[in-house]
């Protein structure tokens, strides 16, 4: 999920391994209808403001990075146990990937630098007799301020991407 | 349903701060500026719909998952 080229900077994600840092002190546990009961800081969930469409009862979410991936996180709802999203980061799969985050969404989630901002694909998995194909929501991009941890989901007006995507493999 | 009848650079007003243009009509289209708090979120309703449905099928995924894809070296 962080190759080298990434810019991030700030700690956005938490792990959904055991080994958890020492130093944090879980507030929040959410009882995951996928992993369980989920340990985590109240103060690393990131601000969803209206939610995502289709979800508007889930304005937090936490992201759980998906261990030894390097490609992959689950945005896990803070408010409803059953949602969670895999997410990728769109630029390692589709290198060519562009998207103009409008004006009045910068305003929303404070994005002024943009070395701030991360952005995240919803992915579909489908299932075909004993193959699975994962899709990548191009059209509808999230954008994540990671310094001020808000977030909101872009409905993209651009004819050149769809919602389902095909990540190829190597 | 309300229905009204507008014409070029008319206007109609929601709710006091939204404000709906008409700019152009050309043919089949109708071509509409949008002045509105920057909260009201707005989206082609067909767009919105798809990004929707999308949601939730994307919501269905997982935990079980077989190998992740790992993307085509550059």
């Amino acid at each position: 999920m962080n190759p080298p080229t990434s810019t991030t900077t700030e700690p956005v994600r938490q792990s959904t391994g055991p080994q958890q840092e020492a130093a944090r002190v879980a507030d929040v546990t959410i009882e995951s209808s996928r992993f369980g009961a989920l340990e985590l800081e109240r103060s690393q969930g990131i601000d969803f403001g209206p939610g995502l469409l289709g979800f508007p009862e889930s304005g937090t979410y936490y992201l759980l990075d998906v261990p030894e991936t390097g490609y992959y996180a689950w945005l896990q709802s803070g408010e409803e146990p059953e949602v969670a999203f895999l997410v990728t980061s769109p630029w390692d799969f589709f290198p060519d990937y562009e998207l103009d985050v409008p004006d009045d969404v910068q305003d929303e989630i404070s994005l002024s630098d943009p070395s701030d901002a991360e952005v995240l694909v919803l992915l579909t998995a489908h299932h075909d007799g004993g193959a699975t194909a994962l899709t990548a929501n191009l059209l509808g991009p999230i954008v994540v301020n990671t310094r001020t941890r808000q977030a909101r989901q872009i409905v993209l007006d651009d004819t050149r991407y769809t919602t389902r995507e095909l990540l190829r493999a190597s | 349903m309300l229905v009204l009848s507008r014409k070029p650079n008319q206007s109609i007003v929601i709710s006091s701060d939204i404000v709906v243009t008409v700019i152009e009509v050309k043919g089949d289209q109708v071509r509409l500026g949008i002045k509105a708090p920057r909260e009201v979120t707005i989206h082609r309703e067909e767009v919105a719909a798809e990004i929707r449905a999308a949601n939730r099928e994307a919501a269905q995924t997982g935990p079980g998952l077989p190998d992740l894809p790992v993307p085509p070296s550059n």
